[in-house]
């Protein structure tokens, strides 16, 4: 069934709409994944709904970057199941785009803003073709959805934190994604770009479904549907207001200080309280 | 040096200079990019061991050090991809033993040896007509193959994992830019000798690359950078009789000082206007001074 929804090309169903059935983002099921031997995740079994709004949680190391590299085919699971949109991961490549981490970058790389942007077509379009005036289109609307339009030739190592995040979320946009995944989309960002970030984060947010990691889903909660609580295991994973009362206060504090606070708390127990 | 035009040699050196500077500014240009500096050094030495091949099977060393390069640049960059954590180790071992196994192969074939010193210091003054056709040959397959494939190329360059996430094959990527640069290695080895190959290829697309933020521009600049230094450099080995491939490597690195040296002056010019957005306005066109 979800194959077919995927091959419809359905529209995405509306954030907690009432009435008819909640459709399947992604799936994972006990997967595990490591790096050089030791294990980042354990054992994370994980549903998303198509429309919502997710913010991954928890402590660096605790394996959020990981498994948004796994939602985007850039690490394999050493075990488990990740079906997104129904597929496999590299099937569904061309409906998930993917807002990288901002560092390691080459400041003197010779970019403009829009040809970067126009990378996120990369997908759309083969080998030895050329762009065609419909994806230059698209571009330009991904610029101008994101407020970056005025930035379009300028060279991406001249811009600002902030505004080379917007223009990463351009190229992520100009794939025409499904699903949106944003690795710690506010980190490296002034302040006033956060808050430009975070509305734009919000909009988008009713069109596709998105997930990102972050230290400080703080300012988002009321938007998100969901938070989940990765510390290599997924320690919680559901609304923001059902969350045990130690993760609810302590949204806005570093991670750290969630890190302690949950540490007493038996990821199973947490699990089961709210499934 | 305009008598000197009146010799078919030194017409066919002009001529194989400016042949060889299209290839160069294009890979040397993705070269700078990738930051594949070191691999395509590993490369241009590596090649000498077709040389010698070329030697002890009795057959065109250019051949030899086509087929020889080709398989040592598939080598290093199948190591790049698969073993990143010692790569450089690999890469630096490859390149010796290429050269040794050149060397060696020449020790064992009887008889006469040839000038090897014209390999790997170059001898652009000797380049026969034939040979041109071959470099514009590799040159029309370097600027097809770049042209076809150019925006995978960027993207893979500029960040490697997403390009990943949008289904380009960057590892087939990576091997075919490899083959480029043994391409253009094998060009080029005749102008300025496998040994300093490297500098050719790479000083013109950096100075290009600081100066010009557009990867075609900077091509196309590093192109002609790199053939007004063959031309210097030709015309002044020829008027005060040094040799031809060290004199252009050292006008190249004069020129890549001089480019050093006018970077930082816009760089304090631009500190004093505060942003960096006042060094770079709306448009993207900085052409070097």
């Amino acid at each position: 069934m979800i194959e077919q929804i995927h091959r419809e090309n359905a529209p995405v169903q509306g954030r907690g709409s009432a009435g008819g059935l909640l459709k399947t983002a992604l799936t994972l099921e006990h997967v595990w994944a490591a790096y050089d031997h030791t294990d980042v995740l354990e054992d994370v079994t994980l549903t998303v709904t198509q429309g919502d709004f997710v913010a991954l949680i928890g402590p660096n190391g605790g394996g959020k970057t990981t498994l948004i590299k796994l939602l985007v085919g850039l690490l394999s699971p050493l075990r488990g199941r990740i079906q997104v949109l129904g597929q496999g991961v590299a099937q569904a490549r061309r409906e998930v785009a993917y807002v990288p981490q901002d560092i390691r970058f080459d400041r003197d790389f010779p970019v403009t803003a829009c040809e970067v942007a126009r990378m996120g077509r990369l997908g759309r379009r083969g080998l030895f073709q050329r762009f065609t005036a419909r994806d230059i289109e698209i571009v330009d609307e991904s610029l101008e959805r994101v407020q970056v339009q005025h930035l379009r030739n300028r060279p991406i190592g001249s811009l600002s934190g902030g505004e080379r995040q917007r223009v990463y979320i351009a190229r992520a946009l100009a794939s025409e994604p499904q699903i949106l995944l944003l690795d710690e989309p506010l980190a490296n960002v002034d302040p006033e770009a956060r808050e430009a970030i975070q509305d734009l984060m919000v909009s988008l947010a009713h069109h596709m479904t998105i997930i990102m990691s972050t230290h400080d889903a703080g300012a988002m909660l009321p938007h998100l549907d969901a938070i989940g609580y990765l510390n290599r295991q997924l320690a919680y994973y559901g609304s923001p207001q059902s969350a045990p009362r130690a993760m609810r206060e302590s949204f806005r504090c570093p991670a750290q200080v969630i890190a302690e606070q949950l540490a007493c708390l038996e990821p199973e127990h947490v699990h089961e309280a709210h499934a | 040096m305009i008598e000197a035009l009146q010799f078919e040699f030194f017409r066919n050196a002009l001529l194989a200079g400016l042949l060889v500077s299209i290839a160069c500014g294009i890979v040397g240009t993705l070269v700078v990019l990738r930051r594949v500096v070191f691999l395509s050094g590993g490369i241009a030495h590596a090649a000498y061991g077709g040389i010698g091949l070329g030697f002890y099977l009795g057959i065109d060393p250019l051949l030899g050090a086509v087929g020889f390069s080709l398989a040592a640049a598939l080598a290093m960059g199948l190591v790049e991809l698969r073993a990143r954590q010692r790569a450089d180790t690999v890469i630096g071992a490859l390149w010796a033993l290429g050269m040794a196994t050149g060397i060696i192969l020449i020790d064992v074939t009887p008889g006469y040896k040839p000038d090897l010193m014209s390999y790997l210091f170059g001898s652009i003054l000797a380049v026969p007509s034939s040979y041109l056709w071959l470099m514009l040959a590799l040159d029309v397959l370097i600027a097809l193959f770049v042209a076809l494939l150019f925006k995978e190329l960027v993207a893979s360059s500029f960040d490697e994992s997403y390009a990943l996430t949008r289904g380009v094959p960057v590892e087939a990527m990576h091997l075919a830019m490899v083959c480029l640069i043994a391409l253009a290695v094998v060009m080029m080895m005749r102008v300025v000798g496998l040994i300093m190959v490297i500098a050719l290829l790479t000083m013109p697309a950096a100075i290009a690359v600081d100066w010009v933020k557009d990867v075609k521009r900077a091509m196309g600049l590093a192109a002609l950078l790199s053939a007004a230094f063959v031309v210097c450099g030709l015309a002044l080995s020829y008027a005060l009789d040094l040799t031809s491939g060290a004199t252009i490597i050292l006008v190249a690195g004069v020129g890549y000082l001089i480019s050093l040296a006018g970077l930082r002056v816009r760089g304090h010019r631009g500190s004093s206007g505060k942003s960096l957005s006042i060094r770079w306005p709306r448009t993207n066109t900085h052409s070097s001074g």
